[in-house]
């Protein structure tokens, strides 16, 4: 193995093929940054180009767009509340609360910090457990699925703060927004009225561009804001290892939720970047600091959300099961290639799929040093007039969601959602519960009916299985204990009252 | 106990919402007979769901609150006007992009929505206006349209 690490090293670092990467990465840094544009759209665009290429070149040209386009989301989640990718949304709910307070240099920094060390993680996982990994990823079948699906939204307590009843409310909308469309499990449609556009139900970019940019915009528009910041300069912040080192511990647990949420086909950044935050969020001293500009939040995102980059390509390129939509499509890009994904890669093509493994972890390092040269450049943009700003990012907005599936439906869903969002957020509704509803919703839905399906209508399929069982301890106990070591802190003090009180006669 | 109704006329909109939602399930989505849990039962469930909480919330607030609800729309200082003009021009503004782009096509459209957004936020430097809306019209009609290789509408002009 080592040889093939050694081969690969030097493949890498062959003049095209790391011309590809580096160009794969300022690409896809650019498309992530893009509300409206997806990862998944700007691999299958730069997909052509590598027609031409060799395999290496051409496969790390896709997935430098990967990484980077999956980082770029932060950028614009951080100074515009505008996540580039659902992935990113998490990172919105502190990172844009850190640009109000004129600290967008520290969340930026944070951020391309943890997703360089998630990605470098997950690569690690890919180079050396990758089997292992594979085999306890394909364990997941449908009871599986829900009882991940019912962990994930347990975590809707964890965002909606002290909103718990509002938080679930939204939650409830996000779900029943979800259902909307033809059923997956019967084929029936539900809520369509005779709309054929309705029958595709509501694609999630567009809803993320209203729910959080559209809706922040009328919110800045009435509070007469003259920047995003309220400042006219950049806080000066010094950023390095050691402003970092609190972090280590939020980051690395991150890391490993997105390659364990990453290896799993069929879940994705969006979950692994939720699911890290209400981690971090449950074991921070401070919890509640979480949604008002807490580094710790930015860090777990940003890590879960890169943790799934190479964990996603371990079903890939072990079994040939695409993990997500972009997985799919760099599948193609190998089938292009003459390659067959499946255990014979490894034996059959060892130099190439060793270089390609390799070639992640220097797209992660390569993508570090061409966001930290940037980082200074992107923070001003906190500090821009509105007058100037917010057109443009309205103008952003409206083409992004264009862009989808070029239609003006997805820009009338985008208008639609970002008045629902302004008016929730008047009602100090909170808008992550709806989002995350919106993608585990029908995951929970789907995963339940198939289960009973198998099941013949049985409950205890749930029971038999020591994966969901594990899952559903896990959201029983998240949702508890805050609960118990809540009373049991309040205790102590009871307690102290009572001795006061009888030494006082 | 009508104050306390009216600071909660958020959550008596939502129960309403669940309510209607409840009634037009029978009509908007079929039953199947195939699975122990058909394609109406998320849907009631979330509806009921909604309505439980709403009427949680409002009887919190009547029996249980002693002082009116403090989750009302925000206030904001006297000294600043809530911009709600600007907030509803901006709105109409966006409608009508979708609506003229297919019509007088991306660049023309887009070209004018920026321009008349500079205006609506206060900006009132017409050199500012013009450059801002022409550079980032260029801009993104070469990102999108020859760079990324999106359609994007040609209306009369482009």
């Amino acid at each position: 193995m080592l040889d093939q690490i050694l081969v690969g090293l030097l493949n890498v670092f062959n003049f095209h093929v790391f011309l590809a990467l580096v160009i794969g990465v300022a690409v896809g840094m650019v498309i992530g940054s893009l509300p409206g544009l997806s990862v998944t759209m700007g691999v299958a665009l730069l997909l052509p180009f590598t027609f031409g290429m060799s395999p290496e070149a051409g496969m790390l040209l896709l997935i430098g767009v990967y990484c980077a386009g999956t980082y770029g989301g932060s950028i614009s989640a951080i100074l515009l509340n505008t996540p580039g990718t659902a992935a990113s949304a998490a990172t919105s709910l502190d990172g844009y609360a850190l640009s109000r307070q004129g600290k967008a240099g520290s969340a930026l920094n944070m951020s391309i910090y943890a997703s360089v060390i998630g990605g470098l993680i997950s690569g690690v996982a890919l180079l050396f457990v990758a089997p292992q990994i594979a085999r306890f990823a394909l364990s997941f079948g449908p009871p599986e699925f829900f009882a991940l699906a019912i962990f994930g939204l347990s975590i809707i307590a964890g965002v909606s703060g002290n909103a718990l009843g509002k938080g679930l409310i939204m939650a409830c909308l996000g779900m029943l927004i979800a259902t909307v469309g033809i059923d997956s499990v019967d084929g029936f449609p539900r809520f369509t009225f005779g709309f054929d556009s309705l029958t595709s139900g509501f694609e999630l970019v567009p809803v993320l561009i209203g729910l959080f940019a559209i809706s922040e915009i009328f919110n800045q528009l009435e509070r007469r804001a003259k920047s995003i910041s309220g400042m006219n300069k950049v806080k000066n912040e010094k950023f390095g290892l050691k402003e970092l080192k609190p972090f280590r511990k939020t980051i690395v647990k991150s890391s490993f939720i997105g390659v364990i949420v990453g290896a799993i086909p069929g879940t994705g950044g969006a979950i692994a970047s939720f699911l890290s935050y209400n981690e971090a969020r449950r074991s921070s001293k401070n919890p509640s600091e979480f949604g008002k500009g807490s580094l710790d939040g930015v860090a777990a995102s940003e890590a879960g959300n890169n943790g799934v980059t190479g964990a996603t390509l371990i079903p890939m390129l072990t079994l040939g099961i695409p993990g997500d939509v972009v997985t799919a499509v760099l599948l193609g890009s190998l089938l292009i290639q003459g390659l067959r994904p499946g255990p014979d890669l490894f034996v059959n093509y060892g130099p190439i799929v060793y270089t390609v493994m390799i070639g992640f972890l220097v797209v992660n390092v390569v993508m570090f040093f061409v966001a930290k040269s940037s980082i200074k450049y992107f923070a001003k943009l906190s500090v821009i007039p509105n007058t100037i700003l917010l057109p443009i990012v309205l103008g952003l907005c409206l083409i992004g969601s264009f862009a989808v599936n070029n239609s003006f439906y997805s820009v009338f869903v985008a208008i639609a959602f970002g008045l629902i969002g302004y008016i929730f957020t008047k009602f100090k509704y909170p808008i992550a519960p709806m989002l995350i509803a919106m993608i585990l919703g029908p995951m929970a839905e789907n995963a339940l009916r198939q289960s009973l399906i198998i099941s013949q209508g049985s409950y205890k399929i749930f029971f038999q299985s020591p994966i969901a069982i594990t899952f559903i301890i896990l959201t029983i106990l998240s949702m508890a204990l805050p609960f118990i070591t809540s009373k049991l802190k309040k205790k102590p003090e009871v307690d102290h009252v009572i001795e006061a009180r009888k030494i006082g006669g | 106990m009508i104050e306390k109704l009216k600071s909660q006329i958020d959550s008596i909109v939502l129960g309403l919402f669940g309510i209607f939602v409840l009634a037009i399930i029978p009509v908007q989505i079929s039953e199947s007979s195939l699975s122990a849990l058909g394609p109406r039962f998320f849907p009631y469930l979330l509806a009921g769901a909604i309505i439980l909480l709403s009427a949680i919330s409002i009887i919190k607030e009547l029996f249980i609150s002693s002082t009116a609800n403090k989750d009302t729309p925000e206030d904001l200082a006297d000294e600043k006007k809530p911009g709600y003009m600007s907030i509803g021009l901006t709105f109409i503004s966006l409608l009508l992009w979708a609506f003229l782009v297919p019509v007088l096509g991306f660049v023309i459209t887009t070209l004018l929505f920026v321009g008349v957004m500079m205006w609506i936020t206060g900006n009132r430097n017409i050199v500012a206006i013009s450059l801002t809306s022409i550079l980032f019209t260029a801009a993104t009609y070469y990102v999108f349209r020859i760079i990324l290789q999106v359609f994007l509408p040609e209306g009369i002009f482009l």
